[in-house]
């Protein structure tokens, strides 16, 4: 088991970022990639960390080909569930960042992304938010047949930066 | 290529007892030693196995402090999981401010045990909460199994190096633990 999971790329956010980039790591070498999360936090409030894609040319795919479901897991109260269809991108792939001791972490798998099939996640995150905290369990396609090559973290939709945080990228043999 | 999978710490109960440690330094019950520390970002915890002595007693789980290596009691574990019962309906099960992280009650043999994995995230961070998510599967001494999946947290901003595992009542008799850690 020790040899299956490969290490590939890591990005460790030290200054604000709005979003970020996670270029080269998809190849034909792996079909299936974890990718995971950790410490990701703001200077303030909370904020959605949400995902796309980047193709081989390097771009960010915007197009509404995203869909997913994840139900949320809450320790305070009743459980939610989330559904999406025809987004323009990943809702909360990895959770909910925040500022002090809170944040997010997740360890989420992604399938396919380099062939031309569209591209599966699993994910499974938890993050603590405001004195709130929740484990998402969930899932996504992308439902195009775009060669995908990299991936691109958003934390724009409250408008409120990420300041630290590591994501590492593995290839699953 | 090399693996990226780092076994840092292994444990087999070879005689019941109501805790042990993986991870936790000096504390831990295997002769690693081994701290969760910066060294890996993630680390993640496969075990299976795992019943006890008391028919339909739990094995409940704690971190344990990097500053002295003991597992913290305090009443700052907030948890929430879905059980998916094979054979009624599913269940919500959530709690907040205990003193540990709770599970399903288990039997005496390995037909009445539980399994699964459990990723570590924040450990070695002073200034941030220490979070797992978790997937098990767990047979109950009822029997009843359910696989269970979802997170935790203890709400201290404080290092954590290891997990505990400790009976609710009697002893764990049976275990098999290995704890990775992520290479980064």
């Amino acid at each position: 088991m020790a040899t299956n999971l490969q290490f590939i790329k890591s990005e460790t956010i030290t200054s604000p970022v709005s979003t970020l980039d996670i270029t080269d790591v998809f190849s034909a070498n792996y079909d299936v990639y974890q990718i995971t999360a950790n410490g990701l936090s703001t200077a303030g409030s909370t904020t959605y960390c949400a995902a796309k894609l980047i193709n081989s040319s390097g771009s960010v795919l915007s197009d509404g080909s995203y869909d997913d479901a994840y139900l949320s897991l809450k320790t305070n109260a009743t459980y939610g569930e989330s559904r999406n269809v025809g987004i323009t991108y990943w809702q909360e792939f990895f959770g909910d960042a925040d500022g002090g001791a809170e944040g997010s972490a997740g360890a989420n798998y992604i399938f396919n992304p380099f062939n031309t099939a569209y591209t599966f996640n699993l994910r499974q995150t938890f993050h603590a938010q405001g004195g709130l905290y929740r484990a998402y369990k969930g899932i996504g396609v992308y439902k195009q047949t775009t060669s995908c090559t990299g991936i691109h973290l958003m934390f724009t939709e409250l408008s409120q930066d990420v300041t630290g945080g590591t994501i590492s990228v593995y290839g699953v043999k | 290529m090399a693996g990226s999978l780092v076994l840092v710490d292994e444990y087999s109960i070879s005689s019941g007892a109501s805790s042990f440690i993986i991870g936790g330094g000096s504390a831990g019950s295997s002769t690693y030693n081994y701290s969760m520390d910066s060294t890996y970002n993630v680390y993640m915890l496969q075990f299976q196995d795992v019943y006890m002595d008391t028919d339909g007693s739990k094995a409940r789980i704690r971190f344990t402090k990097t500053s002295d290596n003991s597992a913290d009691s305090t009443s700052n574990y907030d948890r929430a999981s879905l059980q998916m019962y094979t054979n009624q309906a599913f269940y919500d099960s959530a709690s907040t401010n205990q003193s540990y992280i709770d599970s399903l009650a288990l039997g005496t043999t390995n037909p009445e045990s539980y399994l699964g994995t459990i990723y570590c995230f924040n450990f070695p961070n002073a200034s941030e909460y220490s979070f797992i998510t978790r997937e098990l599967i767990n047979t109950t001494n009822t029997p009843e199994t359910a696989g269970i999946m979802g997170g935790a947290v203890l709400t201290v901003a404080q290092a954590t190096n290891g997990i505990q595992f400790f009976a609710d009542s009697g002893n764990i008799d049976s275990g098999e633990f290995k704890l990775y850690g992520l290479k980064k």
